[in-house]
This record gives structure tokens, C-alpha cells and sequence, in this order.
């Protein structure tokens, strides 16, 4: 139950943070939510879903809202990828840095102790 | 250890990924934005996707406005401007401007000002270093301080203010795509980059010219074979102004006679910039050829398709104005349009505004040059491009009295352009004038302070009046002068001044019922002033002649008559290729394929293939027979004559000797040399496959203006040639189609191929492309208040100070 209410409150902060200030700060924003949720190993693969949903959820709506005109032509830009593809690439940034996040987060809690 | 390094490892790889994320990555020659700033949902590209609806405000806050202004978009999301003064209505124009075509304005005022390198890296460098040296930006700061002494300045002013205060409140999350993509920052505009892009115009309309090929044929040939094979005037021809015109005046030559002597041979000649078919048609029929006795005007100008479109529509409403039509981003006011009044529009005029001068230094120093035998100090201006991830290259332009030095290979060689030098221009009054004009005389006055690129403006008003004038600032010059390279050590070689006003080529209200254009001569060979330039004739034959045989003219037959897609040039050439050619040694097939081709009606239709074909012959004909002057680039057409000489060569002297092949030694008569361009024409055509039909052939595209080909539309099947009315040809055609009844209420229609938004992410980006395609026009909503655009309607925006 703590690990949901920590996902959902990275998955708030975090986005709140990238939407008002930068993207860059969102993944700030989400290292002081798990560091101060101290959940160990489980911040990687919390950093990972929260800004897998973040990145790629934010794209998919974007998305859907467009029917896919323009992702269908950034598509074209990297090679033909299809317009699921950009957005599977975009959770995929997103999630590597959320799970390095996490990864970070927990290490640094190890070195608190 | 492994403890400081389990700590640690995740630090550096964290920061490793995130510097990875906003570094821009080099591909090749190109480099890319940094993929996180690029791909990320919150102010990267995601960002610029567009909802059906565009805009999400629909109040803006703009202090500088004096009342409130109110914007209906509708459906196809054409603006419709309801201001209450036309300084808020500048104003309004210049934020709906940037709102929409930001992008565009932004690079159309690179392009001109030399600066796409700042953008695209070293890949434009030379063209950048080509505008510097030609000197467009002193122009075009010369033209800023111009415009300030003309009525119009503060219109201009305050559509500046309009631009920059949209990009002063533009968030990174809507800066266009392509600044993200190309990962540069928006700047301010400013007056000197509508003067820039003003100055792209002129480029593309009077920047054409031949003099040094031109020299160089004369050279080699001698004047009167020169003169024999590149006569100015085609007798089948029909000028814009009718022949039954008589001039009630005699031209000031200038006493002096200019120095005719050949100069030269080039090795890097003076390359176009664009090509020979940018034209257009207009025409207005006068309300005795209508069935409703309304005069109806119509006007298709063909440029180069781009995405996103050269013109932006829109309405303004003010309570001096009520007017409709196209403008240019960057560029306030309708360009070509109507009010409820008055209708305008124009056509490229192809009249020579610029000559080449020799340079004569006074010694090998080069410090000074000779005119008149006096020494004079050149102008020295250092322009530095600079260059995307290289290194700024600078180079010093010298200014001559004739203009900048843009060729110094052999000897120096200065450009003389009327829009670099002789402007007094106050073309920003025009189009102010013409949309508050309500007859002839507003008509007559407005265009008075238009001076280039020269233009046929073609005009018809509700009071029943039809009316062409040729306007421009025009040369004086003397018959050839300004043809060939001329000697730039005497002034005795100058422009004699200019064509006065009311002695430019103009009619009113002719005989025949109607005005038309269609970039041929403006005049027949009596027009008192001799003038020279690059005009096309197959157009305006086929659309006099029509013009000539319609009655009682409906809206709908002047659509048909913009989408013809009839060629005079094959109706001119076939017959003769036929009654030529040796038929002896056909094949069947062969046979079968000259039988199919003499009953075509002479249609570029797009589905036909009977004008790929006949182009593999003409083309295949015209490098036979002009196999002495053999040209390896598109400027083919000025070392070698024009095709209507050709025709007329083949017509009427089928034994001259410039149909015998240089490379053989027998001698080749004209149906030798026909019998072998169509055993070339059918072997390549056999190659190609027999299938494929004309619009397969052309495969017509609208590039990006970047050229991004995601961001283009390729493949358009369409018809029509650069000899058509119709004149699409691969990368050029009717960026606009207008035709405009003058009845009471104005009743227009119109279309062109693109979309209202400059966003590749919109709904609105291409969305007219197809109907344009399939020949569509839309009714123009040309309304007196916003409550009569109630159901048509997609999005209200207000203004409000």
C-alpha cells in the first residue's frame, strides 16, 4: 500500500515538475520522493513504471488527440517507426532515466545508513 | 570499495544518460536536436500536436492595442479580423501571422538575409555567401529606411508589434517544430526582416537573368546570327496589352548612344535561382461576356509549392475596410484579393530589371575602378555567414557605382537590379490603398507607389470597369542595352531613368471585353520603349483565344478555363513533328503510337500518356537540333534559342543547316533530324513502360521549405504543364486560384495547396491539397460582421487591451 501511494506521488510530483518547470526536473522531483520513501531496491522498478506511465502516457494523449498526424511524420524522421513505436520510444526515455532515478535514489539512501 | 562504488556508479550513470539526453547527436552531416529535449512530452515535439480546435485561448491580452479585437476562424481556419481601426488590424495581422507561419517567416527572411547557415550548417553556406554578394540585406536595410517616410510606416509598425508580441509570449511548448528540430532559437522580428522577405519576393520575380550566356553566344556567333536565332519577338503572340492600342506619346530615349562592344567569355556564369516557368495567369471579362453582366476577375499565381504555403488567407474587417484575399507572412496587408468593390491581382511582369557592368580597375591594386576615366573608390562591406557547428566565413562585398562586385573569376563583374538600386518604394501603400479602394481612380493611385518586382495588376470593379496596367519601375534603356554584358567605365551605359508612370503599358476597359496575362510580352514591338526580357507565349495564346470565344461567361467556365490543361506548344509542334517525319521505317507499333498522337487533343491530362511521350520528342528534337551549342545545365535555354524559334525554324526554314548534326558527316535535313528524336523519344518512353501515364511522369511534389520529405507531400496526381494554363509542372503550379464575381454582394471563390497552418502537426497543415488537386474551389465567406459566420465557425479569439 506505501509503494502505491509513493508511485502514485512520483507519478503527481513528477509530472507536476516536468509540466511547470523542465523535464529535467521531474526526474529531480521523483529522486526526493523515493529517497524519502526509503523502499530500498523497489525504487528502480518504481522509478521505471512511474515515468514509463508519465513519458508514454503523456505521449499517448497527446497522441490520441491528433489522431497521429504529426507522430506518423516524426515517425518517418527516425526510420518509418510507426506512431505506437514513437510513443513506446518515448516511455522508454523516460523509463531508463526513471529507473536510473530510482537506482540513484536507493544508493544514495544505502549510503545514508 | 564497493560500497563508495555501488554509490557512485549510479551518480555517474545517471548523469552520463541525462548529458546524453541534451546533447545534440551529429548524423552524417546533419545534426540532430538532443533527444531528450526533442522527444520529451512536455516541451519537446509532442508538444506541437494539434487538436482539431488549434487554440486553446480564446481571450489574449495585448495592451498595445487601442480597442478590442475579435478573430472568427472558420472552418478551414481562415481568419476573419473584426478591428476597429486599421492599426489594430496591422497589429492583428502580424500576431495571427506568427501564430500560424512562424517558422516560415523566420527562414523566408534567412533565405534573402544569408543566414540559413546559422541553421542548416555548411550545406547552405554558398548560398548564403551568394545573397551577401549580391548585397540583399543593405537593399533591404535601405528599403526599411524608405518605408519611413511613407503614409503606411505606422501599419508596418504595429503589424511588427503584432509578431513580436506573440514570440514574447511564446512558451517553449508551441515554438514551431522545425526550431526544435533544427534546435534554434526564435528571434524578434523586425521591420528589416519584412524587408527581407519583401526582397525574397524580388528574388524570385525579377532576379532572373542571361546576359552573361547571352554575351558569351554573341561571341561565338556574331551579332546577326546571334540577333537570327534569338529574336525578342514572336509574331503568333498575343500581348497583355491588345495590339489595337495606340501610344499618344514618344519615348525620351536619351540622346547618347550606349557602347555596344562584345565583352567577354565566363566560366562561372550568373545561375538563375528559379526557373523559367514561375508565372501566372489573370484575366478579368467585362459584365458584357458574363451571364450576369457582372465583370468577373480571376488570377492563379504559379510559384513554387511549398509546405507551408507561400500565401496565408485571411479577412479584415475594419470600419475603412472589408476586404479578402491572400497575404505573405512577413508581409502585412492582402496581396491579392478583394473588397466589396474592387477586386485586384497580379501576374509576374518578366521585363529585364538587371544588367551586368565590367569593371575597370583603375590599376592591378584594385582599390580603384574607372568611370567616365576619373578614378572612384568602391564600397567596402565585410559579411560574415555564420556557420552551425564550423566556423563564420567573412567576406568583403565591394560596391560599385553600378552595385556589389558578384563575379571576379575572369574580371570583375557588378549587378546593376533595379531593387537593389533604385527604389523609392512604398509597396507596403499598395496594398493598403487597394484594399480600401472602391473604384478606377483608387485603383490607378495605389498602384503608383508599387515599383517591384514589376507586375501585371489586373483589376475589375462593381461599377463595371476592367483594367490591366504593366506596373513597375521600368528602365529607359536603348533597343538591346542591358542584353549582354555591358562596359561599367562609362556612364554613357547607364539607365536612362524611368518609363514614367502614366507611360507604362495600360488598358482600360478594351474593345475585346477583357483584360488577361500571362507573363508574355506587355506589349507589341510599337510600344515607344524598347524593353527585353524573359516572357512565355503558349499560355496567353490559349487564353485569348478562349477568352475571345466565351460568351455569356459563368463563374464555372472560368474555373474550367484556370484548369486547362490544353497545350498551344504541342498544338503548334505535333502536326509539324507528323508532316516531318519518315515514317518508311516504323514499326507497327510505331505507327500505331503516330496514329493515336495525331488524333490527341493536345491535353496534359494526368491520366493521358500521350504528353510524356510527346515531351521525350520535343526535348529529344530540340538537343538534336541545337547540337552546336551544347548546354550541360538548366540555363540551356539562353545559350540555346527558345523553343518558339525552334517551331518557327522548323516551319518555315526546314532546310537551314542547323538542322544537320555537327557530329556526323552527312548532311541532316529536318526529317532526319525529326525521324530521330522520335526513334530517341520511343526507345526511352519503351524503357520507362508504356503505362506510365502523364502524372506518373511529372510526379508533382510540395516540398517542405526545409525539405524535410516527412514534412512534404509527394506523388500529387495532377495534370497540366508549365505551357497550360493549368501550369503544374514537378515542384511549381497555381499556389492560388481566385475568381471573383463583382456582383452586388462580391461573390468569390478560392483554394490553394496547402493549409492555413504552418504546423505539420495540424489539421490544417495540407488539408486543401486534395481538393485542390481534384480541381475544387471554396466559397470565400466574405462577411460584413461575426455574426454572419455563425455556422461556419471553429474558434472565436478576442483581443482585448
Amino acid at each position: 500500500m506505501r509503494k502505491l501511494t509513493t508511485i502514485i506521488l512520483l507519478i503527481a510530483i513528477g509530472f507536476a515538475a516536468s509540466h511547470l518547470l523542465h523535464w529535467l526536473v521531474g526526474f529531480i522531483a521523483g529522486f526526493f520522493v523515493l529517497w524519502l520513501g526509503k523502499h530500498g531496491k523497489a525504487n528502480w522498478w518504481m522509478g521505471l513504471v512511474a515515468f514509463v506511465l508519465i513519458w508514454g502516457g503523456y505521449a499517448l494523449v497527446q497522441n490520441m488527440a491528433n489522431e497521429s498526424i504529426l507522430s506518423l511524420q516524426i515517425g518517418e524522421l527516425f526510420g518509418r517507426v510507426s506512431p505506437l513505436g514513437l510513443i513506446l520510444l518515448t516511455a522508454l526515455l523516460g523509463g531508463i532515466g526513471g529507473i536510473l532515478t530510482g537506482w540513484t535514489a536507493s544508493a544514495i539512501s544505502r549510503g545514508d545508513k | 570499495m564497493k560500497k563508495i562504488i555501488s554509490l557512485i556508479l549510479p551518480v555517474l550513470l545517471s548523469t552520463g544518460y541525462f548529458i546524453f539526453l541534451l546533447t545534440p547527436l551529429q548524423r552524417g552531416d546533419n545534426t540532430l536536436p538532443p533527444l531528450g529535449s526533442f522527444i520529451n512530452p512536455f516541451n519537446g515535439f509532442w508538444q506541437n500536436v494539434e487538436k482539431k480546435i488549434p487554440f486553446e485561448q480564446s481571450k489574449i491580452q495585448i495592451r498595445d492595442l487601442n480597442n478590442p479585437v475579435e478573430i472568427i476562424y472558420d472552418r478551414r481556419l481562415v481568419p476573419h479580423i473584426f478591428a476597429q481601426s486599421d492599426i489594430d488590424l496591422a497589429y492583428a495581422e502580424g500576431y495571427l501571422h506568427a501564430q500560424n507561419r512562424l517558422w516560415q517567416m523566420d527562414i523566408s527572411s534567412r533565405s534573402a538575409g544569408g543566414r540559413l547557415s546559422e541553421v542548416f550548417g555548411d550545406r547552405t553556406v554558398e548560398n548564403d555567401r551568394r545573397m551577401r554578394r549580391m548585397g540583399i540585406t543593405k537593399a533591404a536595410e535601405n528599403l526599411v529606411v524608405l518605408w519611413k517616410e511613407c503614409p503606411s510606416y505606422p501599419f508596418l509598425q504595429a503589424y511588427v508589434a503584432g509578431v513580436n508580441h506573440y514570440i514574447n509570449h511564446l512558451g517553449k511548448k508551441s515554438t514551431p517544430i522545425e526550431f526544435k528540430l533544427f534546435n534554434y532559437q526564435v528571434e524578434p522580428w523586425s521591420e528589416l526582416k519584412t524587408a527581407l522577405v519583401t526582397m525574397s519576393m524580388n528574388l524570385v520575380l525579377c532576379a532572373r537573368a542571361w546576359d552573361m550566356q547571352a554575351s558569351m553566344a554573341r561571341e561565338s556567333m556574331g551579332d546577326s546570327l546571334y540577333h537570327l536565332l534569338f529574336p525578342d519577338w514572336d509574331p503568333r503572340q498575343s500581348p497583355v496589352i491588345p495590339i489595337d492600342i495606340k501610344w499618344d506619346f514618344v519615348a525620351d530615349l536619351g540622346g547618347q548612344t550606349y557602347d555596344t562592344t562584345s565583352i567577354g567569355h565566363f566560366q562561372e556564369p550568373y545561375q538563375n535561382m528559379h526557373p523559367a516557368f514561375v508565372g501566372s495567369n489573370n484575366w478579368a471579362v467585362s459584365g458584357a461576356r458574363t451571364k450576369s453582366g457582372h465583370p468577373i476577375l480571376c488570377n492563379d499565381p504559379h510559384l513554387n509549392l511549398t509546405l507551408p504555403s507561400i500565401w496565408y488567407e485571411m479577412h479584415v474587417c475594419t470600419d475603412e475596410i472589408n476586404a479578402y484575399g491572400v497575404s505573405i507572412p512577413g508581409i502585412p496587408h492582402i496581396t491579392i484579393g478583394f473588397n466589396e468593390k474592387i477586386a485586384w491581382g497580379m501576374t509576374n511582369v518578366g521585363q529585364d530589371v538587371l544588367d551586368f557592368y565590367q569593371i575597370e580597375w583603375e590599376n592591378d591594386t584594385k582599390d580603384n575602378y574607372l568611370i567616365d576615366g576619373r578614378p572612384q573608390s568602391p564600397e567596402k562591406r565585410i559579411e560574415c555567414v555564420e556557420v552551425k557547428g564550423g566556423t563564420s566565413i567573412c567576406d568583403t562585398i565591394i560596391y560599385t557605382y553600378w552595385g556589389p562586385i558578384v563575379n571576379e573569376e575572369t574580371s570583375a563583374i557588378a549587378m546593376h537590379w533595379l531593387p537593389n538600386e533604385h527604389m523609392s518604394d512604398c509597396a507596403i501603400n499598395t496594398f493598403l490603398n487597394l484594399s480600401e479602394g472602391e473604384n478606377f481612380s483608387d485603383y490607378w493611385d495605389a498602384l503608383r507607389s508599387f515599383e517591384s518586382p514589376p507586375q501585371n495588376f489586373v483589376f475589375a470593379s462593381q461599377e463595371g470597369d476592367i483594367a490591366m496596367k504593366v506596373q513597375g519601375k521600368f528602365p529607359v534603356r536603348q533597343k538591346n542595352q542591358g542584353k549582354f554584358i555591358q562596359s561599367g567605365a562609362s556612364t554613357s551605359n547607364a539607365w536612362r531613368g524611368f518609363i514614367p508612370y502614366e507611360q507604362t503599358p495600360f488598358v482600360k476597359n478594351p474593345l475585346r471585353g477583357f483584360v488577361s496575362s500571362a507573363n508574355q510580352h506587355s506589349t507589341d514591338p510599337s510600344y515607344p520603349y524598347p524593353y527585353h526580357g524573359d516572357f512565355q507565349h503558349y499560355r496567353s495564346r490559349t487564353l485569348n483565344s478562349a477568352l475571345d470565344s466565351m460568351h455569356s461567361i459563368e463563374v464555372e467556365d472560368m474555373m474550367n478555363l484556370q484548369k486547362s490543361t490544353y497545350n498551344q506548344m504541342a498544338a503548334d509542334l505535333l502536326p509539324l513533328l507528323i508532316s516531318n517525319m519518315d515514317s518508311t521505317p516504323l514499326s507497327e507499333d510505331q505507327r500505331m503510337l503516330v496514329s493515336e498522337l495525331s488524333k490527341w487533343d493536345y491535353r496534359y491530362n494526368g491520366e493521358s500518356p500521350y504528353p510524356v511521350f510527346f515531351e521525350k520528342w520535343k526535348e529529344s528534337l530540340y538537343d538534336l537540333v541545337w547540337d552546336e551549342m551544347r548546354s550541360e545545365d538548366q540555363e540551356g535555354d539562353y545559350y540555346r534559342p527558345r523553343r518558339w524559334r525552334t517551331i518557327e525554324l522548323l516551319e518555315m526554314d526546314p532546310q537551314s543547316p542547323f538542322f544537320d548534326l555537327e557530329s556526323t558527316e552527312e548532311v541532316e535535313s529536318a526529317t532526319d533530324i525529326v525521324s530521330m528524336a522520335f526513334a530517341d523519344a520511343y526507345e526511352s518512353y519503351r524503357e520507362m513502360g508504356a503505362n506510365l501515364n502523364w502524372q506518373q511522369y511529372k510526379n508533382v511534389r510540395i516540398l517542405h521549405l526545409s525539405r524535410i520529405p516527412a514534412f512534404s507531400v509527394d506523388s500529387i496526381p495532377v495534370g497540366g504543364a508549365g505551357t497550360t494554363l493549368n501550369a503544374i509542372t514537378t515542384t511549381h503550379g497555381p499556389s492560388w486560384r481566385m475568381i471573383v464575381e463583382l456582383s452586388n454582394p462580391v461573390q468569390a471563390w478560392g483554394i490553394y495547396p496547402g493549409g492555413q497552418s504552418g504546423n505539420p502537426g495540424s489539421h490544417y497543415y495540407s488539408h486543401m491539397i486534395p481538393d485542390w488537386q481534384e480541381g475544387k474551389y471554396y466559397p470565400l465567406l466574405f462577411v460584413k460582421s461575426p455574426g454572419d459566420l455563425k455556422d461556419q465557425q471553429l474558434h472565436e479569439m478576442k483581443l482585448i487591451p
